[in-house]
């Protein structure tokens, strides 16, 4: 049964959802579903909507906002809610520091086929923070690896960096993750991801190419140890709930009780994932997610992956095979070596049908042909799309 | 801020030490653990725990074999799984919390192994095994030393493990370490000077002295050979002894916590 456990100062009360709930502070004109007496609660604050997509949350434009998994909402934008989210209402800017606040913990049932909801979030305008990467240089020591990328990515998509050897797809998501710093300025939502690490390193993940996991640790453990260990404050049976969610969004079920080193590379590889989602993170990286995979192992991966993005997280790939899972992909960032300049730049940013026009190509493996240098068995154009995409979006 | 307290994350990793260590074919470590002692014991003259010299040889020999114990069941603990630990290190792991579950675990390990050793070396020496040590029966302050110098060296092993950044240069490092613990013991050479001062950070030392100390080996044989202060039948000496070793611990633990918070300086 799906319910709401609503906290307010020391009080917990439970609410069965309904199909449409009101959520604000009651006054003699109106008696809102959920009602809350603090001040800082708008008279109508935001509604609950109970679909057959799933269970969503509408800010109705609150004075004091309110807070998804500590991240602001925008108002009039329906949010898809899952299990163990946390909905905040509370009397400050920002919800890390706020002294008086209420909650509602959504406990939901496990809802229906993912794919399904992705129309229905474009359709909503369901959105939730966006990332915006304004990199200018990365340098190590002398040389400059990577010089003027910038874009940004709106919730709920997937994008895949794209880019010869060299051309610095990893040194760019580790620059966006915070991990290795450049001069830039990243923003996910409200956050700055180098000024705010502490408070927004929570929400990005990041899944190296190598499978860092214990061997001889059981794939059921090893995800529950990541939610014991990153979700503390989360309650525990909410916890085990998300642990189950990763096994059975990721297929990891029937591995359950497996040692991690009797499982397959594929399988390996989703625990990889699950070990980050069990956190609840906004932002993925993944690094060469599919190396080693074959094609079935690869295509089932990346099903995971978009249903995780349809929950309104960004994903973003490295994938040397990306025709093979091209469907699942919204978005491409095209990064070339520039000859000239020995540093890698941004030759493409755009949805995949707008790449291969732009490039003139059938596939996207051909994008990389043409920008790789003739060396490296490409066409060596990656000097002429840079330059032209700096040109057109100088305009 | 959401990740888990240090009290919280020694209990998971605690756990996580001992379920790795039961998947790991455990059972290859006791053994190995009951088999140098046998050997040792096989190897140790009949007059051991009676004679002066056979004594101390034996004992030095039964040390030896406790720092390899130690060292072997941590050496590579940590430097394997670096990758891991400095990605879990991003997402809120304090190495504290790490190092201590690891120090937590290898206590219990290098407990048991303490009493299959002790065991072992009492069944092989019943007849000439003393009763009485210093303050407690001989067995028990046995057991406590070869249990002190086990998880010593295990702290050794895993503050080397932690310094080093592969298994394959933690393994190269282990000889060294070894040679440095038998040959400074001052057991096989004296020392002087600088060797002498070499000589008092090994466990070795420490532990021979704590050994031959509840063995009395100052009061063997009608004519001494040589008596050492060191070996004095008292128990602050045996009480000192112990606290060195107690120290070891928590020194090397010290530098592996140290050591690791530089770990997100690890290129890629």
């Amino acid at each position: 049964m799906a319910y709401l456990e609503i906290r307010e100062g020391d009080t917990v009360r439970q609410l069965k959802i309904l199909d449409n709930m009101s959520i604000g502070r009651p006054s003699s004109t109106s008696s809102p579903d959920i009602p809350f007496g603090e001040i800082f609660v708008s008279r109508r604050h935001g509604i609950l909507q109970q679909t057959d997509r799933g269970l969503f949350y509408t800010d109705m434009k609150s004075t004091n906002g309110s807070w998804l998994n500590g991240i602001k909402l925008p108002p009039n934008a329906p949010v898809l809610l899952s299990e163990g989210d946390s909905l905040m209402f509370c009397n400050c800017k920002d919800s890390s520091v706020a002294n008086r606040f209420v909650t509602l913990t959504v406990h939901t049932e496990t809802r229906k086929e993912s794919h399904t909801w992705q129309d229905f979030r474009k359709k909503n305008n369901a959105l939730g923070p966006t990332l915006k990467v304004q990199l200018r240089e990365r340098r190590a020591g002398r040389k400059v690896l990577l010089k003027d990328v910038n874009f940004e990515i709106p919730s709920g998509k997937v994008v895949l960096f794209l880019g010869g050897s060299g051309a610095g797809k990893t040194t760019l998501m580790n620059a966006i993750c915070g991990y290795e710093k450049a001069d830039a300025r990243i923003t996910f939502g409200q956050y700055d991801i180098y000024e705010d690490y502490d408070e927004v390193k929570h929400l990005v993940s990041y899944v190296p190419q190598q499978d860092l996991v214990r061997r001889k640790d059981t794939v059921y453990k090893t995800l529950a140890n990541a939610a014991d260990m990153r979700l503390a404050n989360v309650p525990k049976h909410v916890r085990a709930q998300r642990v189950e969610r990763a096994l059975a969004l990721l297929g990891l079920e029937p591995q359950r009780d497996s040692l991690v080193s009797k499982i397959s590379g594929g399988q390996l590889k989703r625990l990889s994932i699950g070990l980050e989602y069990v956190a609840d993170p906004k932002l993925f990286f993944l690094d060469e997610a599919d190396s080693g995979l074959d094609y079935g192992m690869s295509y089932t991966l990346f099903e995971n992956l978009r249903a995780i993005a349809d929950e309104g997280r960004i994903i973003v790939v490295i994938t040397h095979s990306p025709d093979r899972v091209r469907k699942f992909i919204d978005k491409v960032v095209v990064l070339a070596k520039d000859t000239r300049t020995e540093c890698g730049k941004l030759a493409f940013y755009g949805d995949v049908k707008d790449a291969l026009r732009y490039f003139e190509v059938e596939s996207v493996e051909n994008i990389v042909m043409r920008i790789n240098r003739e060396n490296e068995g490409g066409e060596g154009k990656g000097d002429y799309y840079i330059d032209r995409w700096i040109k057109e979006n100088r305009r | 801020m959401n990740e888990a307290a240090r009290g919280k994350q020694i209990g998971i990793y605690v756990g996580k030490c001992f379920r790795l260590f039961f998947h790991d074919q455990w059972w290859k470590t006791l053994l190995s653990a009951a088999i140098i002692t046998l050997l040792i014991s096989a190897v140790t003259a009949s007059d051991m725990y009676q004679a002066y010299n056979s004594t101390r040889n034996g004992s030095f020999a039964l040390i030896c074999a406790c720092i390899w114990i130690g060292i072997f069941n941590s050496i590579q603990s940590v430097c394997r799984e670096r990758s891991i630990i400095k990605r879990e290190h991003r997402t809120g792991l304090h190495m504290s919390s790490y190092i201590i579950a690891h120090l937590i675990f290898e206590t219990v390990l290098s407990f048991v192994e303490a009493l299959i050793v002790t065991l072992l070396i009492w069944l092989t020496n019943l007849k000439n095994f003393p009763s009485a040590g210093v303050f407690l029966p001989a067995l028990l302050e046995f057991f406590i030393t070869y249990f002190l110098i086990i998880l010593s060296s295990d702290a050794l092993g895993v503050m080397v493990s932690s310094l080093v950044h592969t298994p394959e240069t933690a393994m190269t490092v282990m000889p060294f370490v070894l040679i440095i613990e038998l040959v400074m013991s001052g057991f096989i050479f004296k020392l002087q000077g600088f060797s002498e001062k070499l000589s008092y950070i090994t466990v070795s030392k420490w532990g021979l002295n704590a050994l031959c100390t509840t063995a009395n080996v100052n009061m063997m044989d009608n004519h001494i050979p040589e008596y050492m202060d060191s070996y004095l039948f008292r128990v602050e000496n045996l009480l000192g002894l112990w606290l060195i070793l107690i120290l070891f611990v928590l020194i090397y633990g010290l530098i592996a916590i140290f050591s690791l918070e530089f770990i997100d300086k690890d290129k890629r």
